[in-house]
């Protein structure tokens, strides 16, 4: 009993660095558990996991809190609440917007411990199943969609998602171990990183854009009630667990994570929510409950491969089978038999961190309203600051500053002129996943289109994938006002 | 219809965007395929991709036109304030490189408070390297503290 | 209390990932103050997890903290880079794989073993050929002849033409359609899932699943059977003709820049190898299936301008390197 408490605070305290290190742009979880990694290098197994799942956990949500109030995801897969997030905020909802994304992350969060928890040896075994060919059709479903949802036109957010692809494959080629797009520069050889092109894109983009707009009159933001009322999280119970099962499987799937899991439910809320609160990216409740469940889910997805497989899902757990490693323990087929316990352990200690979560973030809810309440002319030189100390501390490298000045300044003249920013961060994250897996598939098949559709043709799998990429593709046929117009 | 509004420098931000959609394309053309056919070479995708970028530029790049022909008011985006900030924060980048991190970077912050509350930009640069000054004197001789 | 402690001392790691860390002294008597150890890979990796073993066995010996820094990328060149960048007085040393030796020939970067010094080569991995259980192939002979009679047929999935199991498929002949994957990971899911027939991978991330009976041995890539598996086929004895080119396999080391002081290298040399005969290291070695080496000075450097010419001629006769070893004078062996 007394192990248990010290396993929850210790969890509680992974919680609450991992939302403030989610919040703060530049600082990821990924970041943050590479450093616990070291620093629980003499701990026994499970305190030291029950920190780092509290990390992970709290980092997914924190992510969300600057998303929705200034306009800067404080991780990747809060790219997608952006969208919907910042608008509510614009209105005075901020509070609002998190108390979605924050009872949204637990349902999602919790959903997702469920998967992993009853569902485990069933997803291992659909990840297995997933062949080349089906991760680039997923990746070209993905590609697909960043092109639907934008603001802008159709073209313009081809344009930025196709420029941040074409970005994204700068740097070492894996499948031919040379330098591509590099142009003779060593700097380039390690390629762009994300974190450096969102907090430019999204960071110091915004700042300059406020300037530009001199907008002195900061927004009221409500602070009353900040919960969602019981009668709509009720209501949206369905599509909580629709996007959540997307987060779940997406989440699986080695190399695609959070990201892409929130974009996928993004898309798939919009297209089956009939009447939104508001029209999706001008402050929809569902988009926030969509992208935020399928992110928090996603964790109990990626789980599952690096348990049961010794896979890592994303980057997070790429970072946590290193830190099993560290204690002797290897992450793979024998790990559940060997040490059911630990098992145990981890979805224990998901679980206090998602309560934990939950609780952290209703009661950070409003001290963090008031930070975004300060007169802008105040508020807006400390998150340049922050962009600049957030691209430093990656590397401690001032090549990086100077990487996300240019994005700075390449994301103020896209707002300028309206090309839509979240394509291109999508398409940094899903450029080597397109490119490393049509060529992996090309290869396989020695570049036979009639093997390729053939193996296609016979894999329920690749059925699957097709088929959603046939509906999604025709409803977006059918109502071709809705994908592009505004 | 609703008024369509023309930003200024609309069309030259877009051939800007076309040029580099080419530039990338043409250097797609040079990257080393390995040794792989052409299917499953290096090259094969960001080709594809710059293609796309290509085509998707020079469609932003019609409508810029079009709506520069049909369009009255012209909004001017080009404001010397933000300009001169983003002048001053490139200095401030290359500051980075020559002086200490948080020496540059306190004074690069100083620099925007004071500006943002609407203080001319040579004053503002003045007040906020004189202060960073200042304070590093009086802690490295009066306090013994070096950074 | 030390519950309690461990509490804090996360949220205190919080702050000073925050406030970047302070460090501040004057040297004097090697080593005055922390000393760096960079590591070219990501955290969690099996590089990682060598140098903050043999980092923390070696602090007690060099009575100073050894701190391991993450510099990943470029296969590696950007944390080697900046090992070198850094100034030649033994605060900054390098603890790295086998990859320097083909940044040259493959484009990658100018950097090899040459520019820096040894001061101890910890262990090596050996690579092992591994397929489903029930495949057709019950011994290495029979997969090389199998892909002889149809060339191009048999998958075999690899980590890059330069990670060690595309070397090691150029070992075994070109006759393999190999397809890339980006870690040994992604290369078990795709041998599990029927996606492809063969993989090389390091013996220590298939062990387990050799174990559980999901995948078999078919030869391991060394000159002789492991004292630990007697009954694994070695590729050197079942097939002699690949002799030349074995033992080869992934290699962890400790390096510095050239030109240090005699003294700080000795130092180093002195603590780094009383941390590798440590029975803890030992244990570390045997749980992480690899074989120790121990070498140092001429040894070392011998190992790795071998492994360099092996290596690099691998790679280039394999048609993978952009170029010829002969450029940068690496003979053939």
């Amino acid at each position: 009993m007394e192990h248990l408490l010290y396993i929850a605070l210790l969890t509680a305290a992974g919680t609450l660095a991992g939302i403030l290190v989610g919040a703060i742009p530049g600082l990821s979880a990924t970041m943050a558990v590479a450093i616990l990694v070291s620093l629980t290098y003499g701990w026994d197994v499970t305190s030291a996991l029950a920190v780092i799942m509290g990390i992970y956990q709290g980092a997914v949500f924190g992510g969300s809190i600057t998303a929705c109030l200034i306009n800067i995801p404080g991780a990747p897969s809060s790219v997608i609440t952006t969208l919907d997030g910042y608008p509510l905020a614009k209105r005075g909802e901020g509070g609002i917007a998190i108390g979605w994304a924050c009872t949204e992350s637990f349902l999602g969060g919790l959903i997702g411990i469920l998967a992993l928890w009853i569902g485990t040896p069933l997803i291992a075994r659909i990840a297995i199943g997933f062949a080349p060919q089906d991760y680039f059709l997923l990746a070209i479903f993905g590609i697909l969609l960043v092109g639907s949802f934008a603001e802008g036109s159709f073209g313009k957010a081809m344009f930025t998602a196709s420029l941040g692809i074409v970005m994204g494959l700068i740097g070492l080629d894996l499948i031919t171990g040379m330098p591509r797009l590099t142009f003779g520069s060593d700097l380039l050889v390690k390629g762009v990183d994300l974190v450096t092109a969102i907090l430019g894109l999204f960071g110091l983009s915004e700042v300059l854009f406020q300037l530009y707009q001199n907008s002195s009159a900061h927004v009221i933001q409500r602070v009353g009630r900040v919960v969602p009322p019981l009668n709509l999280l009720v209501k949206y119970l369905p599509l909580t667990l629709r996007t959540s099962s997307i987060g779940i499987l997406i989440g699986a799937l080695p190399g695609v994570g959070g990201p892409i899991a929130s974009l996928m439910a993004y898309d798939h809320a919009k297209r089956t929510v009939k009447n939104p609160s508001s029209p999706f990216g001008e402050g929809a409740y569902e988009g926030v409950v969509a992208s935020e469940s399928a992110n928090n889910a996603a964790i109990g997805g990626a789980i599952i491969p690096m348990l049961t497989l010794g896979i890592p899902g994303d980057a997070v757990t790429a970072v946590i089978i290193g830190a099993f490693q560290i204690h002797g323990l290897r992450p793979g087929p024998m790990l559940m038999a060997e040490t059911p316990e630990l098992f145990n352990m981890i979805v224990l200690s998901l679980l206090f961190a998602t309560f934990f979560f939950l609780i952290f973030g209703i009661l950070l809810i409003k001290p963090f309203i008031k930070l975004v309440s300060i007169p802008q002319n105040i508020l807006l030189p400390p998150i340049i600051f922050i962009t600049v100390i957030g691209a430093y501390a990656i590397n401690s490298s001032l090549i990086d500053v100077a990487w996300m000045s240019f994005f700075g300044i390449l994301g103020f003249v896209f707002k300028l002129y309206k090309f839509p920013i979240p394509p291109m961060v999508l398409g940094l994250v899903l450029g080597p996943l397109i490119d490393e897996t049509f060529r992996r598939t090309m290869i396989s098949y020695r570049g036979n289109f009639g093997d390729l559709l053939g193996a296609i043709a016979v894999s329920p799998i690749s059925l699957s994938v097709v088929a959603l990429m046939g509906v999604t593709f025709y409803m977006m046929l059918r109502k071709p006002g809705k994908a592009t117009s505004k | 219809m609703k008024a369509v509004r023309y930003k200024s420098g609309e069309v030259e931000a877009n051939i800007l965007f076309l040029l580099v959609a080419m530039f990338f394309l043409t250097s797609s053309f040079f990257i080393d395929p390995g040794n792989y056919p052409a299917w499953s070479s290096a090259k094969i995708v960001p080709i594809l991709l710059s293609s796309v970028m290509v085509i998707c530029s020079a469609s932003s790049l019609m409508d810029a036109i079009r709506k520069r022909q049909v369009t009255k008011t012209t909004e001017n985006v080009f404001q010397v304030k933000v300009l001169a900030y983003i002048g001053v924060f490139f200095v401030y980048i290359g500051a980075l490189f020559l002086l200490p991190f948080w020496l540059a970077s306190a004074a690069f912050l100083l620099f925007s408070f004071l500006y943002w509350k609407s203080l001319p930009l040579v004053k503002a640069m003045v007040a906020s390297a004189a202060v960073v000054a200042v304070s590093l004197t009086l802690f490295s001789k009066v306090f013994y503290i070096t950074f | 209390m030390k519950k309690v402690f461990r509490v804090v001392s996360v949220l205190c790691s919080l702050t000073i990932l925050m406030t970047g860390g302070l460090t501040s002294a004057r040297a004097a008597d090697y080593p005055e103050r922390l000393v760096t150890a960079i590591v070219p890979f990501a955290p969690g990796g099996s590089t990682d997890i060598m140098a903050r073993t043999i980092a923390t066995l070696a602090e007690a010996h060099l009575k100073q903290s050894v701190v391991v820094k993450n510099v990943s990328g470029g296969n590696g060149s950007i944390g080697a880079k900046e090992a070198l960048d850094k100034k030649a007085d033994g605060y900054t040393i390098l603890i790295t794989a086998e990859n320097l030796a083909s940044y040259r020939v493959m484009g990658v970067s100018p950097l090899s073993f040459n520019d820096y010094d040894p001061i101890i080569l910890l262990a090596r991995g050996v690579p092992v050929i591994v397929t489903k259980p029930e495949s057709q192939w019950k011994t290495v002979n029979d997969l090389i002849k199998s892909t002889t009679q149809k060339p191009g047929e048999v998958k075999i999935a690899t980590t890059g033409p330069t990670g060690v199991s595309g070397i090691v498929a150029t070992i075994l002949g070109a006759k393999f359609n190999m397809v890339p994957f980006k870690s040994e990971g992604e290369i078990i899911t795709a041998v599990l899932g029927g996606h492809t027939d063969v993989a090389t991978v390091g013996l220590l991330s298939v062990a387990d699943y050799i174990k559980a009976g999901k995948l078999k041995v078919l030869a391991v890539v060394n000159d002789k059977k492991l004292p630990n598996h007697p009954d694994w086929a070695a590729l050197g004895e079942a097939m002699p003709e690949y002799g030349k080119h074995l033992p080869w396999g992934p290699f962890y080391g400790v390096w510095v820049k050239k030109g240090m002081p005699a003294d700080v290298v000795a130092k180093l040399k002195d603590s780094f190898s009383k941390a590798a005969a440590d029975p803890k290291f030992s244990e570390f070695v045997a749980k992480n299936e690899l074989l120790p080496m121990n070498l140092m000075g001429a040894d070392a450097l011998k190992f790795a301008n071998d492994f360099t010419s092996k290596t690099t001629w691998l790679l280039f006769d394999g048609g993978a390197a952009q170029k010829s070893p002969a450029e940068f004078g690496i003979p053939r062996l």
